[in-house]
């Protein structure tokens, strides 16, 4: 229906998970740039954690999208149940921020600065 | 190949789910939100029949149109900041959490100003128009399915 799109669209924007774009191209650019062996394969393990945690939480926002979707096609549905929704997703939103930061530091102590900008410049890096 | 941001993938998303993408009309390449606040007040007009309320409830579009552009500014804004933030070596835990709690405000404050609407939307359209709302979109995807 699409009011209730219009509605949910707006609900769930502002990139809750635009921490997973660019995280192919971060995964390319260690493989590609990174010469010292064991140094290349941690921060590939790390990658795939922040990877299989993006997945994971796209698949449960999914979920939650589909939930909230259904309330706002329900005409009697009241207001505090779709904060309800919302209320949940957003706590799942921060709990997912709060790992991502982590596996960002995380990658970092396995990289020295010169390695670092060589993932991460924006010469390399994708939008 | 570039990747779309996950905003617009789940705005592809969730027209798949609702079948809009389908509906959106003869034109297939604008099925932005723009187009779809659109249709939406056309639908409006069309399906209530009290001017009055059909009045009120077709501005409420401008408002949901006006809340998409904001959206997108502020998207393409947080993601520029993230990806610089991201790439500085030396940006400390600090700095992403205070870009984060900025970025989670501004939802926020946007949620509740879309929920505000949507409760508004409702006081406006009856139960019944609310479902034939729906309806219409079925009738038009019929009609494109006919033209085809």
């Amino acid at each position: 229906m699409l009011i209730a799109t219009l509605i949910a669209l707006l609900f769930l924007g502002s990139g809750a998970n635009f921490m997973l774009d660019g995280l192919d191209q971060t995964k390319d650019n260690v493989k590609h740039q990174i010469s010292d062996d064991s140094v290349r394969e941690a921060a590939l393990v790390v990658v795939k954690r922040l990877e299989d945690t993006a997945k994971d939480y796209a698949k449960a926002d999914g979920k939650d999208e589909k939930a909230l979707l259904k309330l706002i096609q329900d005409f009697d549905s009241s207001a505090a149940e779709v904060k309800a929704n919302m209320d949940a997703s957003f706590q799942q939103r921060l709990a997912y921020q709060k790992e991502m930061i982590a596996l960002r530091f995380e990658l970092k102590d396995k990289l020295s600065r010169e390695q670092w900008e060589k993932v991460f410049s924006k010469d390399t890096s994708t939008k | 190949m570039k990747k779309l941001p996950i905003v617009f993938r789940q705005i592809m998303l969730l027209l798949l789910i609702t079948g809009i993408a389908a509906c959106a009309g003869k034109d297939k390449q604008e099925k932005t939100p723009d187009r779809m606040t659109e249709l939406l007040r056309q639908e409006i007009l069309k399906v209530v029949t009290d001017t009055d309320r059909a009045n009120e409830a077709a501005e409420l579009t401008d408002m949901l149109r006006q809340a998409f552009a904001e959206a997108e500014k502020q998207y393409e804004k947080d993601f520029a900041t993230f990806r610089s933030l991201n790439a500085n070596y030396d940006a400390s835990k600090d700095k992403f959490q205070a870009f984060f709690m900025n970025m989670n405000t501004q939802a926020r404050a946007r949620q509740a100003r879309v929920l505000a609407i949507h409760t508004k939307m409702k006081t406006l359209i009856t139960a019944e128009e609310w479902k034939q709302l729906s309806d219409v979109r079925k009738d038009a995807l019929e009609v494109d399915l006919k033209q085809l």
